[in-house]
């Protein structure tokens, strides 16, 4: 009983909307008096159809650079975020303050000053470039939780494959990298929705030659038309979760086999 | 040491010549007869920076004139949705980094924007004259200013809009047709009336012809900015604007952040009137099914703005022919045909209706622009021009200081 209260108040907050938008995408003239739209209308979705090529190359783009972000941010804060977990010195809380600014400042001011640097080094208009502006704005996301991770997971485990006579290599790859599995993905969720939602950053360094789902949809969401947007705000709800939904399945399949849990 | 001052050396003969060629490119372009530039066009890709808001729009441009342009210039035409003020900041950038090559060939701009370009010097020109089309079709001194700066054959023309306001004719009568009426209205219809918030490109609109409507037209601003005259009359404005604005939708405390929110409000019933600077708005929405099929449009009698809106070429613009062949098509009668149907788009054309042949101008009173839009006939006796851009800016300025935060 008291589950079914929880479960209401959720579907409350995360189904109902999801249900009004895809009634909006559908009716697009539903409006005040009518508690139920008294006309439907497929031009949303005729418009997607139409435009399905469109729509699926930015999807694609958005997904690709979006994962490339997050191959790119775990590399870059794995060393640091264990120097910030295991080591103290003078001033850490002063740069872990500045580390983490790029998730604190504005994308606008961060960006406007680094585009001049990026046509200066001919990264604009690139899928590499974009790939770097999103990592260096996201990486904060990935370096939190992976302090949190080398935290909770402690040195013991270093402490006995060091023992057992292992080098700092294998120590990582074999031992840590995998415990520190849960917060790569805590990270990583971050960061690829942080990556997948940001318009104006990749606008700008991608200068319209690097497709975006967000440059599709931002347009189209300052516009009057309820229903497309609805239709493709539904697009972009949905495909994180879907992805979400594979990842933890793998996930769980991957622990099963190494036997973790 | 050597080597890096080899390394110099090299940079700048490879950087040198190309920087050269491109302007004497830039000049050969000016010469070479149009024909020719139809020829080196043919094959290219051509990417249009264009707002891409409308849906319909959209389609239209990815539709009609990609495949327009492919069947008869071989040109494969890319659409960029990106908003001009985006973009705009994009070509600052690349300029000042000294960009000489950009991914940008044709912008659609006007208004403050065009203003900003052609001063920071981000724009390819003048290159207006040469297309056949403009030379045929439009009046030159329809395009000889936009928002009172002058164009100079650094923009195309490409369409033509004007300022109506929309009502539902299931709820409302008679509409108020002049600003001393609309105010009576709002003061009767308490909640029913707004305007989106300026700097939004409608209310920023709206406000203009309050303006001009209060202080006595327009005929007296067009010479330039005035500081004195402006501070002379913009008080009427002011007064006017919070004499209504307890009576507004949420006692004027808020306003719509832009015109879609206006749009959605006006779609929903909440407020009685609507506006728009495009006069098939009404008509595309009952397309759409956002509006429902009652809804008609009317102008001020006191004075509805006009614009032209335009095409524009950037300085860095790697495919320039092709850019110039877009824009000429743009302007084409054709194209301007298309895009006054109501079904595709509606704008309104940018030629000059006397400079058409007898069957051009049939083909352009034979369209039906639906039941919710205006005809050149009503819409042209109340025309008047847009304000010079300076005026524009301190309207704006002045409406967060005088209605806003008062």
């Amino acid at each position: 009983m008291k589950h079914l209260v929880t479960l209401l108040v959720l579907a409350m907050l995360f189904v109902l909307p999801v249900v009004v938008l895809m009634l909006i995408g559908l009716a697009p003239g539903w409006r005040f008096p009518h508690v139920w739209p008294d006309e439907f209308s497929p031009q949303a979705i005729a418009y997607l159809v139409r435009n399905h090529e469109r729509i699926l190359t930015s999807l694609s783009s958005s997904l690709l650079f979006s994962m490339l972000t997050v191959l790119a941010t775990l590399p870059m804060c794995l060393i640091p975020a264990a120097v910030f977990a295991r080591v103290d010195f003078p001033g850490k809380a002063l740069v872990e303050g500045l580390l983490l600014t790029p998730a604190l400042v504005p994308p606008m001011t961060f960006a406007m000053g680094l585009h001049y640097v990026f046509i200066k080094l001919s990264l604009t208009e690139t899928m590499l470039g974009v790939v770097i502006m999103l990592a260096m704005f996201s990486y904060p996301y990935m370096f939190r939780a992976l302090v949190a991770g080398f935290q909770s997971m402690g040195e013991d485990y270093r402490m006995c494959a060091r023992n057992l006579g292992a080098g700092p290599l294998a120590i990582m790859l074999k031992v840590e990298l995998p415990l520190l599995i849960p917060a790569v993905i805590a990270g990583g969720s971050v960061v690829f929705l942080v990556a997948f939602s940001e318009y104006f950053l990749v606008f700008l360094i991608g200068g319209g030659s690097v497709d975006s789902f967000t440059g599709t949809l931002f347009p189209l969401l300052s516009s009057s038309n309820r229903s497309l947007a609805a239709v493709l705000t539904l697009i972009f709800l949905f495909l994180p979760i879907a992805l979400f939904v594979i990842m933890d399945t793998t996930l769980l399949r991957l622990y099963r086999k190494m036997q973790m849990i | 040491m050597k080597r890096t001052l080899v390394i110099i050396a090299l940079y700048f003969t490879m950087t040198a010549p190309t920087g050269l060629y491109a302007q004497t490119a830039d000049a050969d372009l000016a010469k070479t007869p149009f024909s020719r530039i139809e020829e080196q066009a043919r094959g290219s890709q051509v990417s249009w920076y264009m707002f891409g808001g409308w849906a319909h729009v959209n389609t239209w441009v990815d539709t009609y004139v990609a495949g327009e342009m492919k069947t008869r210039y071989d040109i494969d035409l890319v659409r960029v949705p990106m908003d001009a003020g985006v973009f705009v900041n994009k070509l600052l950038n690349e300029k000042a980094a000294g960009k000489k090559k950009g991914n940008i060939d044709l912008l659609w701009i006007n208004g403050e924007n065009f203003k900003n370009a052609r001063e920071a010097g981000l724009l390819f020109g003048p290159f207006a004259q040469k297309l056949p089309n403009v030379q045929q079709v439009v009046d030159p001194d329809s395009i000889a200013f936009d928002f009172g700066f002058p164009v100079d054959g650094y923009e195309a023309p490409y369409g033509r809009a004007q300022f109506v306001f929309e009502y539902d004719t299931a709820q409302i009568a008679e509409p108020p047709t002049t600003m001393a009426a609309l105010k009576q209205w709002i003061h009767a219809n308490p909640g029913r009336f707004t305007y989106p918030q300026p700097p939004d490109f409608t209310g920023s609109a709206f406000i203009r012809q309050v303006f001009y409507a209060v202080t006595g037209g327009h005929a007296q601003y067009l010479a330039g900015w005035d500081p004195d005259l402006f501070a002379r009359k913009a008080p009427l404005l002011w007064q006017w604007l919070n004499d209504v604005e307890p009576y507004l939708w949420q006692k004027g405390r808020t306003y719509p952040q832009d015109s879609a929110f206006l749009d959605t409000l006006f779609s929903r019933g909440e407020v009685g009137l609507g506006m728009s600077y495009h006069p098939p708005h009404a008509q595309n929405k009952i397309i759409e099914g956002t509006y429902p099929e009652t809804v008609r449009t009317f102008v001020m009698q006191d004075g509805s703005i006009y614009n032209i809106h335009f095409t524009a070429i950037p300085f860095n613009s790697p495919n320039k022919s092709g850019a110039m062949v877009l824009a000429n098509f743009l302007i084409s009668v054709d194209a301007q045909l298309s895009k006054y149907r109501p079904e595709n788009w509606g704008d309104f054309p940018a030629l000059d209706p006397k400079r058409l042949s007898p069957q051009d101008k049939r083909r352009f009173q034979a369209v039906d622009l639906g039941p919710a839009t205006l005809g050149p006939e009503q819409l042209n006796p109340v025309a008047v021009p847009e304000i010079p851009a300076d005026y524009l800016e301190a309207i704006e300025q002045g409406w967060r200081d005088h209605v806003l935060n008062e």
